[in-house]
Formats: C-alpha cells, structure tokens, sequence
C-alpha cells in the first residue's frame, strides 16, 4: 500500500450525495404535482399549495437544492482527486453543508408562506439572499484553499470549469439582489434598479444561471467523469481550453434574448440574439469533446449503462443547445416566445442533460464513496435509464406540439383581421398535452426512484450475486463454469 | 484617464477579442502536443482507485 495517499475527506461528499438525491426526489414530486396542477386546476389547495407558490418551489429544488448539492458533491470529489490532496478546512466545508441545506429550507418554506421577491430563479428574499452569499463565500474559500495547495502541478480543465462556475454565479447572485429591504424585521425587499434595466439585469442573472450554474458547472462533471468511466483521456484537452474560454465569454451576453419585442432597446436584442447564435460553437465543441472521448471504446456503451446516462446526457445537451440558438432568433421566438416550447426546451436541457450527467455521475460515486466493487445492480441502471429517457421525450414531445399550436393559435387572424382564437380556447386546446407531459414526468421519477432503491442495496453492502458472476464471466470467462 | 473611459466599448471588445486570439494560436504551438496529453490523464493518474481514505 502506497502510505503516502491524500487522505481524503470523503465524509463531505458523502452527505452532498445523499442531499442530492433526496432533493432530487423532492423537486421532481413537486414537478409533477404543478404539471397535475395545469391539466386538472382542482388541484390547486389555496393558499399554501397553490401553483404560484409551488412553481418556485420545484424550480428552485431542482436548480438549486438537487443540482446544487450535485456540484458541492462533484466539485469537492474532483478537486480532491485531481490536485491530490485533501479538501481544505474541514469545518469550513461542513458549514459550507449546513448552511446550504439552510439557505433551502429559508427559500423553500419561504415560497410556501408567500415570501418572493417575483424574480424566476432569484425568487429568495434578502435574508435568504445575504445568508447564500456568506455559504457562497466559503464554498469559494474551501475550493480556493484546495487548489493553492495542490501537488499536481497543472489545474485539470474540470476544476476551471468548477471554478468559473462559483465565481460567475456569485456575481450574478450579488448583482441580481440588490435590494431595499422595507425595513429590518420585515421579509420585503424592493429592487433598487427598476424598469427594463431591472429586467435586464435579471435575464443576464438567469440565462447565466443556466449558462453557468446548470452548464459550466456540470460540464466541469462531463471532463472529469467521463474520462473516468471510459478509462480513457478526455478526446482532445486543447479543445477542452478552447471550449472553456469561448463558452465563459460568450455566455455571458446571451441574456437580452429573454426580453426580445420589449421595452428593451433593439440594438441589446440583437446583440443577445448574435450571442446566442454564436454560442452554438463552444457548445457542440464541449458535446463532441465528450462524446468522442469514446473514440475506440464504443464497444463499452453497449456493456456499460452508467457511461450510457453520460452520452445520452450529452446528446441532450447538443439537442437543446441546438434549439436554443434557433428559439433566440427573434422571427423564431415571435411564436416561441411565451409558449409551451419554452418549457420544453428548458425541461430537455434540465431533464437530458443537467439529470442525466448527475445520475452517472452519481451512479459512479456511490460505489467507490462506500468502498463497494460495483453498483447493486447494473440491470437496474438499465432500466432507470430507458424509463428516464422515455419520460423525457414524451414531455419535450408533448411541449413542442402544444407550444407551437398555442403560438399559432395566439397569431391567428380571421379574414376581417379579429384574433380567431380566445385565450381560454388555446387553454383548453392544451390539456391533452398537460396530461402527456404529466406522465412523462412521472416516469423520470419512476426511474429516479429505481436509482435510490440500487442505492440504498449498493450503500448497504448487498451484492447482486448473479449480476457479479456474470461480471466476472465477462472479464475471466469459465468464471461461472468453475464455481 | 477619461480617455479609458470614453472608450471603454470598443477598449473591452479588443482585449477580450485579442486574448481569445493569442489563446487559440497558443495551444497549438509547435511541441505542445505532449504537454495537453499528460494533462488529459491527470483523471487517470489517480494511484488510490479506492476512494476509501
């Protein structure tokens, strides 16, 4: 044994793990209950329950509690790993544990008592906001701390990704919430910008949250967990520097296409729209960088499902990085925008890329955090995976179907130039695809609560005798013949 | 001073602009090849596959 091994602290990412997983249910069960909510409006309870207060609710445990804690756990297992030395300040990354499980329950129980401040994804009030700051400060300190006293000499391209990650959002965060509170003891607070520059600053928070947080972040998991899983270099790490610098430097301008046909000047439009477009490239270049890490090794997707979640993942993320490009275009967005398609696309990215590359990635670091050979059952992976996959298309399906009626619907004009459709007519003209998109939610959760059963069997220490023989057949054939 | 700041646009536009250039030139500079190469295994370099402590 080599006794000069770091001596990791894997305790940490244990209990990000674990916090992933249970938010990830939470934030998915509350999906569905909205997606109930919008083809069967009974279901809204008044005044805790109703759709208003729990569609901040499942946005916020899927960003931020479910993704969140998949980039704490990543991120402190991969920089560990890749500077070879041990997290810095133990008691540091602890808070950094408890005090966002914190900052989750404020926003949390917030949304549900009425508390917003009204911004999609920044809907946390003050306090909230003031106390993720100081979490996020020293999420910075511990990983800062890690990387300055690292043995490997060069930064691997994860933990920059990792990095842009923290720091970007922190900007954003701060620049977003800058707000009045109405006075000390009260949970209002009043944005100090206000009008189409508020709105601005909010859609440069939000696209870079998707751009940053639900992007940089979990493509710093893509550079390091693929490779890992494969057993093979990253396809091309020069790619990897050039995907980095373009991706953050583009990214950041995007934003003015949330407000296109608004109060917001028509040169910043187009400009977001120019953006948009051009992030295309750093995009696809990041999807092939990964995929074709497989290059020479495709045999392994056929025997691998773990590897299978990370390229369908990626397939995703090129699919909705295609799309959205085209929905910024403004002839486009003029009958995308403000439709159902918007949630599709949004739900194809979240669902296919951000969930799937945090499942194989969780799928593989269960075993090796609790010292297990492998997984329960591989089979079980399997079967989350075509169950989850299923789920995904017949929600995007039925989005873009709906989307796209309900946008043609709202520009139709009959021959004496009247609107030909009401709004309540293009309400009902959904409901079909409401039902549709409920159920295909339904088996993502399926599939997510088959992973927390191959879990909660793997973090036990059972072993699926019959799945490990045929393993080992695999690698020494006659294996089973000898028993 | 305010000569910066008058000209703030088009000062940033060619910063940014030219740092990403002389990026992109550089990680294809002639003999690099090896040096991305043993970075890309950094992952795979890992002595301990047990992350047990």
């Amino acid at each position: 044994m080599d006794t000069a091994k770091p001596n990791y602290n894997m305790e940490i990412v244990k209990l990000f793990t674990i916090a992933t997983v249970f938010w990830g249910i939470a934030g998915f069960t509350v999906g569905l209950v909205i997606a109930l909510q919008m083809a069967f409006p009974d279901l809204n309870i008044e005044p805790y329950l109703n759709f208003g207060r729990l569609r901040p609710l499942h946005t916020s445990a899927v960003i931020f509690a479910f993704g969140g804690n998949a980039l704490f756990a990543t991120s402190y297992y991969v920089v560990q790993r890749t500077c070879g030395v041990r997290l810095w300040n133990d008691k540091l990354a602890s808070f950094t544990f408890w005090g966002y499980q914190a900052f989750i329950l404020m926003a949390g129980l917030g949304y549900l008592a009425g508390v917003t401040q009204g911004k999609e994804y920044a809907e946390p009030e003050w306090y909230a906001d003031l106390w993720l700051t100081v979490v996020w400060v020293a999420y910075f300190f511990v990983f800062m701390g890690t990387i300055l006293k690292r043995k490997e000499p060069h930064l691997y391209v994860a933990n920059w990704f990792y990095l842009s990650f923290i720091v970007t959002v922190a900007v954003l965060h701060i620049g977003n919430n800058i707000s009045i509170p109405f006075e000390l003891m009260n949970v209002k607070s009043y944005s100090a910008p206000s009008g189409v520059q508020s709105a601005m600053i909010q859609w440069w928070y939000a696209h870079n949250a998707v751009g940053f947080f639900l992007t940089a972040g979990f493509l710093g998991m893509m550079y390091y967990f693929v490779p890992k899983r494969a057993n093979r270099p990253v396809y091309s790490y020069r790619l990897s520097i050039l995907h980095f610098w373009s991706l953050i430097f583009i990214y950041i301008w995007a934003g003015p296409h949330h407000l296109h046909y608004t109060a917001l000047p028509d040169w910043a439009q187009t400009l977001g729209m120019t953006f948009s477009i051009m992030l295309w490239m750093p995009s696809w270049g990041g999807m092939i960088n990964g995929v074709m890490t497989l290059s020479g090794a495709w045999d392994k997707l056929r025997t691998d499902p773990v590897l299978r979640f990370m390229i369908i993942a990626l397939a995703f993320y090129g699919m909705s990085t295609f799309e959205g490009p085209l929905m910024s275009i403004k002839a486009v967005n003029s009958l995308s925008h403000y439709t159902d398609w918007t949630i599709g696309h949004v739900h194809s990215g979240a669902l296919g890329w951000v969930g799937f590359i945090t499942f194989g990635c969780l799928y593989y670091l269960v075993p090796k955090l609790w010292g297990r050979e492998e997984l329960y059952s591989l089979k079980l992976v399997n079967l989350h995976l075509w169950i989850a996959t299923i789920g995904i298309v017949v929600y995007i399906a039925a989005m873009w179907v709906s989307g796209i009626m309900q946008g043609l619907m709202w520009r139709s004009y009959d021959e004496l130039g009247f609107l030909e459709y009401s709004f309540v007519e293009s309400v009902m003209a959904m409901k079909p695809f409401y039902i549709l998109r409920a159920i295909g939610g339904l088996l993502y959760i399926v599939g997510a609560l088959i992973m927390v059963y191959n879990f909660w069997r793997t973090i036990r220490g059972d072993v699926n005798e019959k799945e490990q023989a045929e393993r080992l057949n695999r690698i020494t054939p006659g294996y089973a013949a000898a028993e | 001073m305010s000569w910066i700041a008058d000209n703030a646009n088009i000062i940033g536009l060619l910063f940014f602009f030219t740092f990403f250039c002389v990026m992109a030139i550089w990680i294809f500079r002639p003999g690099s090849k090896k040096h991305y190469q043993d970075q890309a295994h950094i992952p795979l370099n890992e002595t301990d596959e047990s992350a047990q402590q």
